[in-house]
C-alpha cells in the first residue's frame, strides 16, 4: 500500500467513492483566515456600539457569542461545507460517508473546538489532526466529518488548440486513461525531449506504422478528455 | 532511482497536497527524524551555551541558524526510504560523508535565509548543481510550488512557539501553585540558569517539529519532479508494456524491465 492522502469509502452498492484529505497545514491557514474576518468584524462593532453605552455592551456580547459559536456552524451547513477561509484553499468540510455536512455533525464539531483548543492555541487538536488516520481533529472525530479539497474541473478538449483526436488502440484501465490525459494536459510542462522519452516507452506495444509516439499518446489523450466532456 | 519502487502514490498534486502528503511521510518516520535531529542539535546546544555571556538570545539564535544543517540526515535518510531502501539512525549516521558535505557552506550561509529552504534542501543536498546553476535550477523546480513552500516555513515555524506557549500553559493547569514561575521568563529574563533551560526546551521542540518541516518540504520538491518529469505517466506505460509483452511473449525481455 503506497502512501497517499486519499479516503476510500464503499458506498452500499459497491462502489468505491475517494477524497482527498487535507492536513494540519492549509488547514491552519483556513482557520487564521476566518480568526482575522472574525476578530476584523468584531473590532467594527466595538467602534459603533461603543457609543451605545450599556446596552451597546450587551449587543457586543451577544454579537461576539453569535460570531463565536455560529459563524463556522452556519457556513458549513448553508454554504455546502465551506467558511469563507476554507473557500479560500478551495476545501470543505463533509461526513466521513462523503455525504453533505448535517447541522447536527456540524454543531457538534464545532462545540467540541472547546476540547480541541486545549490547553492553549489548538494544542490537542493540533496533535490529533497530525496524528489521526485521516487528518481529523477530535471534534471531527466526534462528529463523523472529514475535511477535504473540492475537486477541481479540468480542462476539456477544447482549450488544447489544433491537436487531433485519435481513438486508441488498446481497452484501457482507468488509470492508463489518465496517464493518456496528463500527458496532454502536461500541467507540468514537461519538456518535449521528456515527452518523447516517456512516449517511446509505448514503442513495443504500438505498430510500427505510428512514427512519433508522442504525437499519438497526445492525440489519444485529446480523444479522451473529448469524450469526457461529451458524457458530462 | 527506480520509480516502480516508490513508497508514496506518484499523482500530480496540488502543492497544498503534496504538504499533507509531507507530513504523512514525516510522521511515519516520526521517531527516525527526530531522534537524528537532537544527535547533532544537542552537541550544539551544549557547545554554544557560552555564548550566553554575551547576549540572551545569542545560544537561540545560533541553534536556530544551523538548523538546515540538523535537518539533514534526515533528509538524506527520507530520500532513501522513498525508493525502498532502508536507512535506519546507525546506517544514516555512519553514511555521514553523503550527507555532511555537499553545498555546506551555503547551506548555512547564502541559502540560510531562503523561505523555501524545504523545498530546496533536496537540490543541494541530493542534486548538488554547481553554484551558478542553483538559482536556475530552483526557479524552474519553484513555479507554483514556491508560495506554498513559504507559507509551510512560516506555518511550521508558529507550530514551534505554539508548541511552546501551550505546554507552558498546560503547566500553569497542572500546577496553579506556580503559575508565576512557568511565566516568568517572559517577565524577566533573569540572570539565572533558567534561560539555558527554555533554550533547551526550544531545542526539543525544534525536533518534535523538523521531520514534519523537513518530509513537507521533500514532498513539495518529489510532487513538482514528477509533475514536471511525468513520472506518473512513466510508471503506468511501464507496468501496462510489461504486462501486454508478459501477455503475449511469455517471459519478460530484459530490454523493458532495465
Amino acid at each position: 500500500m503506497k502512501l497517499d492522502t486519499i479516503t476510500l469509502v464503499e458506498t452500499p452498492e459497491g462502489i468505491d467513492l475517494q477524497a482527498e484529505l487535507v492536513g494540519i497545514v492549509p488547514r491552519t491557514l483556513a482557520y487564521i483566515i476566518d480568526l482575522i474576518i472574525r476578530i476584523a468584524i468584531m473590532l467594527v462593532l466595538a467602534i459603533l456600539l461603543a457609543f451605545a453605552g450599556e446596552a451597546g455592551a450587551g449587543v457586543f456580547l451577544i454579537a461576539f457569542f453569535l460570531l463565536e459559536w455560529w459563524y463556522p456552524v452556519v457556513y458549513e451547513v448553508f454554504r455546502d461545507g465551506q467558511t469563507p477561509g476554507k473557500k479560500a484553499f478551495n476545501i470543505k468540510v463533509i461526513s466521513d460517508d462523503l455525504t453533505p455536512v448535517r447541522f447536527g455533525a456540524s454543531l457538534t464539531r464545532n462545540l467540541l473546538r472547546t476540547a480541541d483548543i486545549f490547553p492553549s492555541m489548538y494544542l490537542v487538536g493540533g496533535i490529533a489532526i497530525a496524528s489521526t488516520q485521516r487528518f481529523q481533529r477530535l471534534g471531527d472525530i466526534a462528529a463523523g466529518t472529514l475535511v477535504v479539497y473540492c475537486r477541481e474541473d479540468s480542462k476539456t478538449s477544447s482549450e488544447l488548440g489544433d491537436m487531433i483526436p485519435v481513438p486508441p488502440m488498446h481497452s484501457l484501465n482507468e488509470e492508463q486513461q489518465q496517464a493518456f490525459i496528463n500527458f496532454t494536459l502536461n500541467k507540468g510542462q514537461i519538456s518535449n525531449a521528456r515527452q518523447q522519452e516517456i512516449a517511446d516507452i509505448l514503442r513495443p506495444i504500438l505498430p510500427d506504422k505510428i512514427s512519433s509516439p508522442d504525437d499519438y499518446v497526445r492525440g489519444v489523450g485529446k480523444w479522451l478528455l473529448g469524450t469526457a466532456s461529451k458524457l458530462k | 532511482m527506480q520509480l516502480s519502487k516508490l513508497i508514496i502514490e506518484p499523482r500530480v498534486r496540488s502543492s497544498w497536497s503534496a504538504i499533507d502528503l509531507g507530513t504523512l511521510l514525516g510522521r511515519k518516520y516520526w521517531l527516525r527524524g527526530v531522534t537524528l535531529y537532537l544527535t547533532l542539535a544537542i552537541p550544539t546546544f551544549f557547545v554554544v551555551l557560552g555564548t550566553g555571556k554575551f547576549s540572551q538570545w545569542l545560544p537561540y539564535l545560533l541553534l536556530w541558524w544551523f538548523k538546515p544543517l540538523f535537518e539533514r540526515p534526515f533528509l538524506y535518510s527520507l530520500s532513501r526510504e522513498l525508493f525502498g531502501e532502508k536507512s535506519g539512525y546507525f546506517f544514516t549516521l555512519k553514511e555521514f560523508n553523503s550527507w555532511l558535505w555537499p553545498s555546506l557552506i551555503a547551506i548555512v550561509t547564502l541559502r540560510r535565509l531562503s523561505t523555501n529552504r524545504s523545498m530546496f534542501a533536496p537540490v543541494s543536498l541530493l542534486e548538488k548543481p554547481p553554484a551558478s546553476e542553483y538559482t536556475n535550477r530552483t526557479s524552474v523546480l519553484g513555479a507554483s510550488y514556491s508560495n506554498a513552500a513559504t507559507w509551510l516555513t512560516v506555518v511550521l515555524y508558529h507550530f514551534e512557539s505554539i508548541i511552546f506557549v501551550a505546554a507552558l500553559s498546560l503547566l500553569a493547569f497542572l500546577f496553579p501553585d506556580q503559575i508565576d514561575s512557568a511565566f516568568s521568563w517572559f517577565q524577566n529574563q533573569g540572570s539565572n540558569n533558567s534561560q539555558y533551560y527554555i533554550v533547551f526546551a526550544q531545542v526539543i521542540i525544534m525536533a518534535i517539529v523538523a521531520p514534519l518541516y523537513c518530509a513537507a518540504g521533500f514532498m513539495l520538491y518529489i510532487c513538482r519532479r514528477i509533475e514536471l518529469e511525468g513520472w506518473d505517466i512513466e510508471i503506468c506505460f511501464r507496468d501496462w508494456v510489461r504486462t501486454q509483452v508478459k501477455a503475449t511473449d511469455g517471459p519478460s525481455p530484459t530490454t523493458i524491465s532495465s
